[in-house]
């Protein structure tokens, strides 16, 4: 078996566990969806009528045999709230996140990169400390935050952008903005610590030695070494943009797949919640499926 | 690694006759006041007594609601402004501490416990247990942290031990990851190796002569971990899967302040505020901890 198809087929495996360990720890936890759906104060009789009806009352073995049949045929469940097809209705909204998705995470990689090799090549001084310190700060505010404090200062006191709402330009700024920076915040002190690492090598020190000149040394050489580290990086960030998202649109009142969960959670709809999740789980083993192949590409060396 | 490191060669001057010794000064390298250290420490014990005596702190109850005060600017009387019951926020901010401070801290336990079990198993056993065992974790971290904790949340009650239960488990892969590194460097040391040839069992091994080996490591994921444990707990208290009870919530403060953004600035910004300085001040303890225990982030 070629590498790519090993790869594709380890891919497969983990996002088809995902899906199986969900299952089982979803049954495992105590709650019970008919009585969360029902209410506290619910008949006995109408909870066990719901039970029958979701399939709650059969056993694990042949729910979950039930539920990975309907998977192979792209079918996710119906939704507990409003019984439409929770695949159609994912389908609908992935665009909207997918737009979202995109723009944030070239917002991080712009920013995160630039800012995190300003911040090696300035090692320890004043540009440096300022940097990290910003970052770190950005890192550890909830993002949901920080678009508050976006929509209070660009919105409600600036009045230049609007806060709410998705379609135009204008109201991609502030989400982008919001989840741009705070994976920046991660991003950016990862990169520095990475070219860093690779400033220290000695190979750097030769180039340094015959007397290149300092630009040269960093663009074409100390970069190229520091790509791999972080395009690894990547993968890990785009989990936490994924999941960020989700709370974002929420906050920024756009259509999309984190509006779906938010809804679904308010109605305790779980096979909705399972489905958006399972989406945002494939999304997220695909682009690490790509970095994992990206590596040869970049560098040749790499014997795969 | 064996590297035996070559002491520079320093030649002992002797003093020349005559010439009065100067007298050895106890500490020969005036130490510097580690601030990296001092400074986040403190902030947590800022933290820490908030949580743990909060009337000390607070100007007002977390129950005082007065009724002239609704919505009021920061002022003398309410330093960061009022709620719209009229509650003092600053007071709600300190009292507020103790839950963020009680999911962060339990799910860290939790997620210790059951990351540790694992990493130990699996970096002992090696083999199969431990293939399986790290497969385990890569299906378990192949959704999103965020993700993983909300479907968790969503299909159970919203109380305080299932907020501190489900950010425990969707953290512990990551410690499972660090242990099984920590005591893979170290199963085949010499003193492991000897106490083995003794005849020592394997839980006198892994408890005895392991473990200890795994803790600076433990240490400084324990203090990065409260962080992200304590924003994760915020985000669900945010989207409404959090706690419910009447204790005051720094999430949920936030969540209700972001309804009065227009009116009420003050509202939403300082308990932000406040979670932010709480993740910056244990990340920056933690990140201190590890130049000082990591041996690997010394040079940087």
């Amino acid at each position: 078996m070629g590498y790519v198809s090993k790869r594709i087929a380890g891919a497969l495996f983990v996002v088809f566990g995902a899906v199986t360990l969900i299952f089982i720890v979803l049954y495992w936890l105590p709650g019970d969806p008919a009585q969360l759906i029902a209410g506290d104060d619910a008949s006995p009789a109408l909870v066990a009528r719901l039970r029958a009806q979701l399939g709650s009352d059969q056993p694990l073995w042949t729910q979950y045999i039930h539920y990975i049949q309907g998977l192979a045929t792209g079918d996710l469940g119906r939704s507990f709230a409003t019984g439409e097809s929770v695949f159609s209705r994912l389908a609908a909204q992935a665009p909207a996140t997918l737009e979202l998705a995109a723009f944030s995470l070239l917002v991080t990689v712009v920013l995160g990169v630039i800012l995190g090799m300003v911040s090696a090549v300035h090692r320890n001084d004043w540009i440096d400390t300022t940097i990290q310190s910003v970052m770190l700060a950005l890192a550890s505010m909830p993002s949901f935050w920080l678009g508050i404090l976006f929509i209070l200062i660009f919105s409600v006191w600036l009045r230049w952008l609007p806060a709410i709402g998705n379609g135009s330009v204008a109201q991609l700024m502030l989400p982008v903005a919001t989840m741009g920076l705070a994976s920046a915040g991660r991003l950016a002190p990862m990169v520095r610590n990475n070219l860093v690492e690779v400033l220290d090598e000695p190979f750097v020190a030769t180039l340094r030695a015959k007397g290149l000149l300092e630009r040269p040394v960093l663009y074409q050489h100390v970069l190229r070494s520091a790509l791999i580290p972080t395009v690894t990086l990547l993968g890990v960030i785009v989990g936490e943009l994924l999941g960020g998202l989700v709370v974002i649109e929420t906050l920024f009142a756009r259509q999309g797949l984190g509006r779906i969960i938010a809804e679904a959670i308010g109605n305790k709809d779980i096979p909705m919640v399972q489905g958006a999740v399972l989406f945002f789980a494939v999304v997220y083993v695909t682009i690490n499926l790509f970095v994992d192949l990206s590596y040869r590409w970049i560098d040749p060396r790499i014997a795969l | 690694m064996n590297v035996q490191v070559q002491r520079p060669f320093v030649p002992v001057v002797e003093a020349p006759e005559g010439v009065a010794r100067p007298r050895r000064l106890k500490r020969p390298v005036p130490r510097r006041i580690p601030f990296d250290v001092i400074l986040p420490s403190l902030m947590v014990a800022v933290l820490l007594l908030w949580a743990l005596v909060p009337s000390w702190f607070a100007p007002f109850a977390p129950t005082d609601m007065d009724q002239t005060a609704i919505l009021q600017a920061p002022s003398a009387r309410h330093l960061l402004g009022a709620d719209h019951l009229g509650r003092d926020v600053f007071s709600l901010i300190v009292y507020g501490a103790r839950q963020s401070l009680l999911v962060a801290a339990g799910a860290v336990v939790i997620s210790l416990l059951i990351g540790g079990i694992f990493g130990l198993i699996g970096g002992y056993a090696g083999g199969v247990v431990d293939l399986a065992l790290m497969r385990l974790i890569d299906i378990w971290m192949s959704v999103p942290n965020v993700l993983l904790v909300i479907i968790l949340a969503t299909a159970l009650r919203p109380n305080l031990h299932n907020v501190i239960l489900t950010i425990g488990l969707v953290l512990s892969p990551h410690f499972a990851r660090v242990l099984r590194a920590q005591v893979i460097a170290v199963r085949h040391r010499p003193f492991v190796e000897a106490s083995r040839s003794i005849g020592a069992s394997h839980l006198r091994l892994l408890f005895r002569h392991i473990l200890p080996h795994t803790l600076p490591q433990v240490l400084v994921m324990v203090t990065l971990y409260v962080g992200g444990a304590m924003l994760l707990g915020t985000l669900l208290s945010f989207i409404g899967l959090g706690v419910v009870n009447d204790r005051p919530d720094w999430g949920y403060l936030l969540s209700q302040g972001r309804s009065y953004l227009t009116v009420a600035w003050w509202f939403a910004t300082f308990p932000g505020l406040a979670i932010t300085l709480a993740v910056i001040s244990t990340n920056l303890l933690g990140e201190a901890l590890r130049r000082r225990l990591d041996p690997r982030a010394q040079l940087r």
